[in-house]
This record gives C-alpha cells, sequence and structure tokens, in this order.
C-alpha cells in the first residue's frame, strides 16, 4: 500500500469496512509513514480517538521490573515444581496405605464372618440332630443324648468331654421314670 | 540466559510494552499503580512460558491474553486522575475524555473489543485468538461495541473534535 492507497482507504479504514489484509497494511503503512500517519490521525473519528488513548506515558523502570519478575517467575516456578512432586508423593503414600488398610480389614471381616458361620452350623446340627430327641427324655434316652453330644463335641470341636459328663445324673423333674411308664 | 535471548527479550519489552500498558490501564479504570503490577506479571508469565524464537504475534496475543485475563480479575475502580498522554496537545485532551468516559461506561468485555481493534488496531483473527472466540464472533462483537461507544458519546465527538 502506498501514500495514494491511503487516502483512497481512509473512509473505509474509520468505519472498519476495510478487508483483514487491507486493514493490516493500512495500519503497516501509517506506522511506517511519518507523513501519513500523521494525516490520518489529524482526523477526528472514534478510531482515531481510541489510538490516541493507547498514548500514554510508561513508567520508565516497567521494562527492568518485567526482567525482574521474569527471573524471578522463574526460581518460583521451579520450586513450585519441587513443592508439587513432594506433595503427590505424599499424597500417593497416603493413598496407598489406605488401600492397605481397607483390604486388610476387609480380610479381617471376611475371617470374622466365616468363623461365625461355622459356630452357626454347629448349633444347627446340635439343634437337628440331638435337641429334637430330649422333649420327653427317659433315663437311657437322656444317657443317649449325652453321648451323641460327646460325639459331636469330639468330632466337630475335637473337646474330649467324655470324663465330664459320665457323672452326669438327669434331672427328675424332666425325666419319667421309665417304671411309671410301665405302669400307665 | 543466553545474553542474545536476553536482548531478544528486551527488544518485545521495550516495543510493546505501551501498546499492553495503555491497554490495561483503560480496562482497569485508569490505577497506573494496578496496571504497573499487571504489565510486569504479563510479560513475565508471558515470557516464561514459550520459547523465545517464536513469532513476534504469538508472543503478543499471549501477553495481551494474559493482560486481559489479570485485568478481568482486578476490581476495577474508576479514577479520576488525569491521564499521562505522550506529545498531545492540550486541544485534543478533550475530545480524549468524552471518549475514556463512553469507554468506562462499557462493560469489560466490550470495552476489551474496542481497545482491540480501535487502540491496537489488531485484527479479527488476532482478536478471536485472544479472547478464544470465532473470528466472526469477534468481528460483530466489536462491531456491536463500537455501536454502543458511539450511543454514549452521542454528538460530543464531532468530526471536528
Amino acid at each position: 500500500m502506498n501514500c495514494a492507497d491511503i487516502k483512497q482507504k481512509l473512509q473505509p479504514f474509520l468505519d472498519d469496512l476495510l478487508a483483514e489484509d487491507e486493514f493490516k497494511a493500512f495500519c503497516d503503512h501509517i506506522n511506517v509513514c511519518g507523513k501519513c500517519g500523521k494525516y490520518v490521525h489529524s482526523i477526528g473519528s472514534l478510531s482515531n480517538q481510541l489510538w490516541k488513548l493507547g498514548k500514554v506515558r510508561v513508567p520508565e523502570d516497567l521494562s527492568s521490573t518485567i526482567m525482574y519478575k521474569f527471573d524471578h517467575h522463574g526460581q518460583k516456578a521451579r520450586s513450585s515444581k519441587y513443592i508439587l512432586l513432594k506433595k503427590r508423593i505424599i499424597a500417593g503414600f497416603i493413598l496407598a496405605s489406605l488401600i492397605i488398610a481397607l483390604f486388610v480389614g476387609i480380610n479381617y471381616l471376611r475371617t470374622r464372618q466365616q468363623s461365625r458361620r461355622d459356630d452357626t452350623s454347629i448349633v444347627s446340627i446340635v439343634r437337628t440332630e440331638v435337641i429334637h430327641k430330649i422333649e420327653s427324655p427317659t433315663e437311657s434316652e437322656t444317657r443317649s443324648f449325652i453321648k451323641q453330644l460327646e460325639t459331636i463335641m469330639e468330632n466337630k470341636l475335637g473337646i474330649a468331654v467324655k470324663d465330664a459328663t459320665t457323672n452326669v445324673e438327669p434331672e427328675k423333674g424332666n425325666i419319667v421314670d421309665e417304671e411309671e411308664r410301665g405302669r400307665d | 540466559m543466553p545474553e542474545r535471548d536476553e536482548r531478544r527479550l528486551k527488544l518485545l519489552i521495550s516495543r510493546y510494552q505501551q501498546r499492553v500498558f495503555a491497554l490495561v490501564l483503560h480496562l482497569i479504570g485508569g490505577d497506573q499503580d494496578k496496571t504497573y503490577d499487571i504489565c510486569a506479571s504479563s510479560f513475565a508469565e508471558a515470557m516464561q512460558a514459550g520459547s523465545l524464537l517464536e513469532q513476534e504475534e504469538v508472543f503478543l496475543t499471549r501477553v495481551i491474553r494474559i493482560a486481559i485475563k489479570k485485568s478481568r480479575a482486578t476490581k476495577t475502580m474508576p479514577t479520576s486522575n488525569e491521564l499521562d498522554f505522550l506529545d498531545l496537545p492540550s486541544s485534543e485532551k478533550g475530545p480524549l475524555r468524552i471518549v475514556l468516559k463512553g469507554l468506562q461506561a462499557l462493560d469489560f468485555d466490550a470495552k476489551a473489543l474496542v481497545l482491540l481493534r480501535g487502540q491496537l488496531n489488531l485484527l479479527y483473527r488476532q482478536i478471536a485468538t485472544i479472547l478464544r472466540v470465532s473470528q466472526s464472533d469477534a468481528r460483530i462483537k466489536t462491531v456491536q461495541a463500537y455501536a454502543r461507544l458511539r450511543k454514549m458519546i452521542g454528538d460530543d465527538l464531532t468530526p471536528e473534535n
């Protein structure tokens, strides 16, 4: 774009009607050509007033502050990277500990539940196999019940209780005497 | 840092610091101290983020994007301080004040669009990259923002001004 083009395209420029490549060429020219720049910016339009708003005085030490911040920012970024890594390691350690604790807890609960289930099965065997036979026990039935109980305890629980139960006497109130039964 | 990179950095700063400073200053309402801080940190972050061998245009859009983001996060309050304009005769400061007043009445996005196009003379492609919108969106919204600004200024800004 040359100086003649600038005069020709001035109004479309001010109205923001130029195509993008024309707009760029126009701006590039008025930034380079002092005469055209002065001419364009002398016209009182909104675009020009906005352009003039950019002509504020910048503090002289801004560039040195930027350079200082740039150097400082680099160190800060490096140290923040190290802190981030440290935090990640700690978080990983805590997470691993939680997972292990959870695993151990679940195993413990499973084992406990299994042993409870075993206990329940023994009790149910005792109920089904033995207890229903003692509704109207005779002396011989009681003795046989005790023997069965001993057998179960020995077989299932591994407890030798034979000596302890040999002297057990059945309670009279609960056991119907065989003689009385014979009389009936 | 290699000396060549440092020289290039200083060149980039000197070339763009005034444009970015003015943009931020008008975006946040004229607070020079906040503008100074925002500009310094925006340049530092942009320089930190990418290679210095990149194109200048990429660098400029990155600085402006960071500066706009920081300005948006800053609590803006228009100040009554007289702006220190370079090489402008006092007769030209009157119309500028009118434009400035109209500009401060716009919302942040509209203000950013008007300044990016009118003050920095950026292409819509660049504005779209900075604001992360489509190019057509950038164009439409800029035209709308200009229309609102013109409406606010009204007849105060005549061509003779």
